[in-house]
């Protein structure tokens, strides 16, 4: 993107080249696609997923226990005879429900503080970002597991605390944005217009800014979705026997051996959808950034 | 012409992009020839293809364009050979210097080094190499050998463009293509670098190949001048017999359109419409959608650059039948110079009074300015890069805060907008409005322009209906003479001289008392430009708003102001009426300015030449 708004005298647009550069690398399509495949299963079963599965995905079979894929268990049971296939099925839900929460939270946070420190700048920049220093500085795990251990767990601490976490490293991003924009003529001219600021910047800046916002919440989904997953992991997300993946992961790890797809299945969810989020950003991020033009 | 004569000839040729999909043409069917000694021009406007046309000539085309035709370097065909081919040649033989002196330079080498990179030199020793260096920069008259130990930010931009001219000049080139060389330079230093590459190229017997978009440039210092048009050439001829005589209608159309440093004209010659592309207009005259000579033989196919007379061609096939009226066309649009309005000793609408802005670091922008713009007036402000006056128009309207001095209108100090009572500042808002330099980047991209105007109007109106706000976007529209339709589209569908008149509305659509106008026009085509500067005229009538226009262009602010402040250093040198100031001035700054226009070099260069 040729910029030539520092240079004093411009010069006519005839001396630039006079074509438009080579296409930027694009996204296969067929990776958009698959990703986009993937997202809508994955969001039909966070709707309706316990209803789709097979089985009741809590009922247990004590008595057959521990078992590899059948006709009856397409990718087996755990150690308490739960069907693995229904427990993906449902655990979709808190795979994109807390991811969502928190890319939306945080994209929300680092909206209103990053455009208000890029744009208004002086002292509300000062404030904003000794903030975002403080919340830089934080160890994540010492304060995840200072605050779940204060507060007993649980997933919305979970997704707040992430919230948290994210927030100020968007800030940050959206901030380097909003200065980047705030020097151009087309945000001058809101202030010769004598637009309130905080018009310019939500209307003005924002627009022009939002593709990267979306690409950032969109890392901020992959990342809340492995973070989520780490925390069941540790026990100090979902509640001990929820059908979560991340939960499913550590449960059925000792099982790796008596049947590997109980431990595997809910990896390789977390995975795809991971890296499906990120695929789908990076179109959309395309797409926006293409809607503007040059 | 004979093969083993030195040249460097250009057949034929042709430029495509593909992308897979679609195949635009972009140069269709180019010829040129520059000889040992020769400098040709090659001019046209944004998308002529000149650009295009010199690059495919040197080989360095940008990827996902080719080249067809022929090139040939004293009978040797180069097009389509492997690129060791093409580098043997480069820098040797043909050599490329281009426009921006703040990228062509790598920022982080030493300027000697720049120099001295090139094949022949890179394994001579250092002190050869920078013995050299010295040598070359002398040449290029640069007399400092410590030239030599400065990295280009260290340089001023006209610096830096003789240092890159003394790199393109290190392996002795043959030919050299120069691609808007001096476009990015004040015109003062443009003028002393172009007389550099005329000097140069004379004392080496070099070929010199120009491409711009100034005609009086090309006219000033080419032997013989190709006019490009949306990829073929129209035009062939020595610039003093195209100036007297245009012999194709577009020609003609953009001499006329380019505003006069000695005379202010009623109206500029415009050029409806613009560019097709070329393949739009592959079987056709490629001017003909704009030509007032247009007849059926125009477009029943594509006519071929035809001779006519002494050293000149033309594509017009009608030529024969309309020289005559096209050579009256000067008297028609009334070339007569008009004398500018007299100086009016209208109310005061802004008092600027011994304004300072001192900058972090201590730049002193504006060293106690002082300048008045009366109610309906047009004032100039005329200056180089570095001389305040952009700095001035900010401060006036708030974006920059002086440092001291006043800014008032009859009852407001505007000194700091921040100090104003919000219900001050928005009628003030009202009142004083800013058309940007750049129109790509003045309006919001994702912004419909119908919502960009409406938005204005809203601040200028307050609260009305939906209805009333649609009726006055169409009312402004029209007063900028841009269809209804544009409403709905992004400004990224829009050409320059379009964007910079939606700019041009949105300034009107609170119906300001004056409009700062910064450069408005320096980054468009002349075609455009001279639409434009009618359209400032005629909405200056229409409503009778004040323009403050800063311009580094004196014919520009000549065709548009009545009054002018000449600005150099931060400070007013010169002032008065446009006329009296630009035709008799009396600073020795604005006297150099003046001279240093394309079209009033010639008289200095005889006094230059004797010395």
């Amino acid at each position: 993107m040729a910029d030539l708004t520092g240079v004093a005298e411009l010069a006519p647009a005839a001396t630039a080249v006079e074509v438009e550069g080579p296409a930027r690398r694009r996204q296969r399509p067929i990776f958009v696609i698959l990703a986009a495949a993937v997202l809508a299963i994955v969001v039909v079963l966070a709707a309706i997923g316990p209803q789709l599965a097979p089985h009741d995905p809590s009922a247990q079979n004590v008595l057959l226990g521990t078992s590899g894929p059948s006709a009856a268990h397409p990718l087996g049971t755990d150690d308490l005879g739960r069907d693995i296939l229904s427990r993906v099925f449902a655990g979709a839900r808190s795979a994109v429900v807390g991811p969502l929460l928190i890319a939306l939270g945080a994209a929300v946070l680092s909206a209103t503080f990053g455009l208000a420190a890029g744009f208004r700048g002086r002292r509300t920049d000062s404030v904003i970002m000794r903030l975002t220093d403080v919340g830089l500085a934080l160890p994540p795990f010492l304060v995840i597991l200072v605050v779940a251990g204060i507060f007993n767990g649980g997933y919305l601490l979970a997704v707040a605390l992430l919230i948290a976490l994210f927030a100020p490293w968007d800030t940050r991003i959206v901030r380097g944005a909003t200065l980047e924009q705030a020097p151009r003529p087309y945000v001058e001219a809101t202030t010769v217009l004598g637009l309130s600021q905080r018009r310019t910047m939500w209307l003005h800046i924002l627009p022009n800014i939002l593709p990267l916002i979306v690409v950032t919440a969109c890392l901020d989904f992959a990342g809340g979705l492995v973070a989520l997953s780490g925390l069941s992991f540790l026990g100090i997300g979902v509640s001990p026997g929820a059908a979560d993946w991340g939960r499913m992961l550590a449960d059925n790890e000792p099982l790796i051996f008596s049947n590997p797809a109980a431990a595997i299945a809910p990896g390789v969810a977390i995975v795809l959808t991971a890296a499906a989020v990120s695929v789908v950003g990076d179109w959309a991020y395309e797409r926006l950034s293409g809607r503007q033009g040059r | 012409m004979s093969a083993d004569a030195s040249n460097l000839s250009v057949t034929g040729l042709r430029v495509c992009a593909d992308d897979g999909r679609e195949r635009r043409t972009l140069v269709a069917g180019v010829d040129f020839t520059v000889g040992a000694g020769e400098s040709i021009a090659i001019v046209g406007e944004s998308g002529s293809g000149k650009s295009l046309s010199a690059r495919a000539a040197i080989g360095l085309l940008p990827s996902g364009l080719h080249a067809t035709g022929s090139v040939r370097l004293d009978g040797r065909e180069l097009l389509g050979q492997p690129e060791s081919a093409w580098s043997k040649v480069r820098g040797s033989e043909l050599a490329l210097v281009l426009q921006d002196p703040f990228t062509t330079l790598n920022p982080l080498a030493k300027c000697g080094r720049q120099i001295t990179d090139g094949p022949v030199l890179r394994r001579a020793s250092r002190a050869h190499r920078r013995e050299e260096a010295v040598r070359r920069l002398a040449e290029v008259g640069i007399a400092d050998p410590a030239v030599a130990d400065r990295y280009p930010f260290q340089l001023s931009g006209g610096m830096r463009q003789r240092v890159a001219l003394a790199a393109a000049l290190a392996g002795d080139p043959r030919f050299l293509i120069a691609d808007e060389f001096s476009t990015a330079l004040d015109v003062t230093t443009q003028r002393e670098i172009l007389l550099l590459l005329q000097r140069v190229q004379a004392a080496r017997g070099m070929g010199l190949v120009i491409i711009t978009h100034d005609l009086r440039m090309a006219f000033a210092i080419c032997d013989r001048v190709y006019v490009l048009y949306a990829g073929s050439v129209l035009e062939v001829g020595g610039g003093a017999s195209i100036e007297a005589e245009p012999l194709h209608p577009y020609t003609l159309g953009l001499l006329l359109s380019e505003p006069d440093v000695a005379r202010r004209r009623v109206k500029l010659e415009e050029l409806a419409g613009s560019v097709p592309s070329a393949d739009g207009v592959a079987d056709q005259c490629a001017f003909a959608a704009r030509c007032r000579w247009r007849q059926p033989t125009c477009v029943a196919g594509k006519p071929p650059l035809v001779a006519h007379g002494e050293a000149r061609a033309t594509a017009c096939v009608r030529i024969g039948e309309i020289r005559g009226e096209m050579a009256e066309r000067p008297a028609a649009i009334s070339l007569a110079a008009v004398p500018a309005p007299a100086a009016s000793d209208a109310p005061r609408l802004l008092t600027v009074t011994g304004l300072v802005k001192q900058f972090h670091g201590g730049v002193r922008a504006l060293a106690g300015v002082d300048v008045a713009v009366g109610i309906n007036e047009s004032v100039g402000i005329v200056g180089e890069s570095g001389s305040g006056k952009t700095t001035l128009a900010r401060c006036i309207v708030g974006l920059e805060r002086p440092t001291s001095g006043t800014i008032a209108t009859d009852d407001v100090d505007l000194s700091d907008w921040r100090a104003l009572d919000a219900d001050v500042a928005r009628t003030m808002r009202r009142t004083i409005q800013y058309v940007f330099q750049d129109p790509y980047s003045s309006l919001n991209p994702t912004r419909t322009i119908g919502a960009i105007l409406r938005e204005a109007v809203a601040v200028g109106a307050g609260r009305q209906s939906r209805a009333d706000g649609a009726r006055r976007v169409g009312e402004l529209l029209e007063l900028v003479r841009l269809p209804a339709s544009y409403a709905s589209r992004k400004p990224a569908a829009l050409s320059g001289g379009e964007r910079q008149r939606v700019a041009i509305a949105r300034s009107l659509a609170v119906e300001p008392q004056l409009i700062i106008c910064d450069e408005p026009v320096s980054a468009l085509d002349v075609s455009v430009q001279a639409q434009l500067l009618n359209l400032f005229a005629d909405i200056q009538q229409a409503t009778g708003v004040s323009y403050l226009f800063i311009s580094h262009d004196l014919a520009v602010v000549r065709q548009v102001t009545e009054r002018v402040y000449v600005l150099y250093k931060g400070a007013v040198v010169e002032q008065g009426a446009t006329e009296q100031v630009l035709d008799h001035p009396q600073h020795p700054y604005t006297q150099q300015l003046v001279a240093s226009i394309p079209g009033m070099w010639a008289v200095e260069d005889d006094a230059l030449s004797h010395t």
